[in-house]
């Protein structure tokens, strides 16, 4: 998946690995859309035992920034 | 302190947690995500989407400096058109503070960058009253409302409540913060199973 300068810089500094990221954006528990068009995405990684949640670009492909969402949306398990 | 912005992308994020390692993060309204330490406290705050939030001069106005030392904090003051009085004020804390971390006399609490890095993106130092730095500010807020009162908390069991406190006696009324967080709720997607 193509990515942006931000989000590699955003996995660096938090320690993600971008197979979870990209694992996530292809199969994701569930998303939503923003107002401006990208996408949300939230999955459970077992390696970390958080939710990963990752937003992709308006395009649907390029994956943008990803977190360990340990807010009320990062609850959801498998 | 560290700011980045990534033109393509419009993404910005505001680092200010000294090289502490991440631990999580949470998205405190839409599209602004603050993370935390293993201990708790706010590392760096990411805004994913600046459209709508910033003007491009405004970017240009707080994504060049970066604060390591004392020094920096006065120029960057001074980019803002701040005077340590106006900034005193804005953080809450006695001018002389100000004046001793820019000599390199105390250091800057991670929570006080916190908000300096808000009050930079809020343009603090132009209109108070435009509601799109008024919707920022707001952030600070929901970074712990939702948080503190939720059964689903941060994993080392720690509520916010002393940084939640801070923050919002920085930047807006209770009145607007519960108005904020109704929104945020309102906001959130429906559950899925």
């Amino acid at each position: 998946m193509k990515t942006t300068q931000h989000f590699e810089d955003q996995i660096k500094r938090r320690n993600l690995k971008r197979e979870w990221c990209e694992k996530v954006a292809r199969s994701p528990k569930f998303s939503e859309k923003t107002a401006t068009g990208r996408t949300k995405c939230w999955g459970w990684v077992p390696e970390i035992g958080h939710t990963l949640r990752v937003v992709i670009l308006e395009d649907g492909e390029t994956l943008h920034t990803a977190m360990i969402d340990s807010g009320e949306d990062g609850r959801y398990k498998p | 302190m560290r700011i980045a912005y990534d033109k393509e992308s419009h993404g910005l994020v505001v680092e200010f947690g000294g090289g502490k390692s991440y631990a999580t993060s949470r998205e405190v309204a839409p599209g602004v995500v603050v993370d935390f330490d293993p201990e708790d406290q706010p590392i760096a705050l990411e805004l994913e989407d600046v459209r709508g939030i910033l003007d491009e001069k405004d970017i240009e106005a707080i994504t060049a400096p970066t604060i390591a030392r004392g020094a920096d904090l006065a120029k960057f003051r001074a980019q803002l058109g701040l005077t340590q009085d106006r900034l005193a004020e804005i953080l809450e804390v006695p001018r002389n503070t100000i004046a001793r971390w820019e000599r390199d006399e105390l250091t800057i609490e991670k929570s006080r960058m916190l908000a300096l890095a808000l009050a930079a993106i809020a343009g603090a130092s132009r209109d108070p009253a435009d509601p799109r730095r008024r919707n920022v500010r707001a952030s600070a807020v929901a970074a712990t409302t939702r948080h503190r009162d939720s059964p689903y908390r941060h994993h080392s069991g720690k509520t916010q409540a002393g940084y939640r406190d801070s923050v919002t006696a920085q930047f807006v009324t209770s009145d607007q913060a519960a108005k904020h967080s109704k929104t945020v709720e309102r906001g959130k997607p429906a559950k899925k199973k």
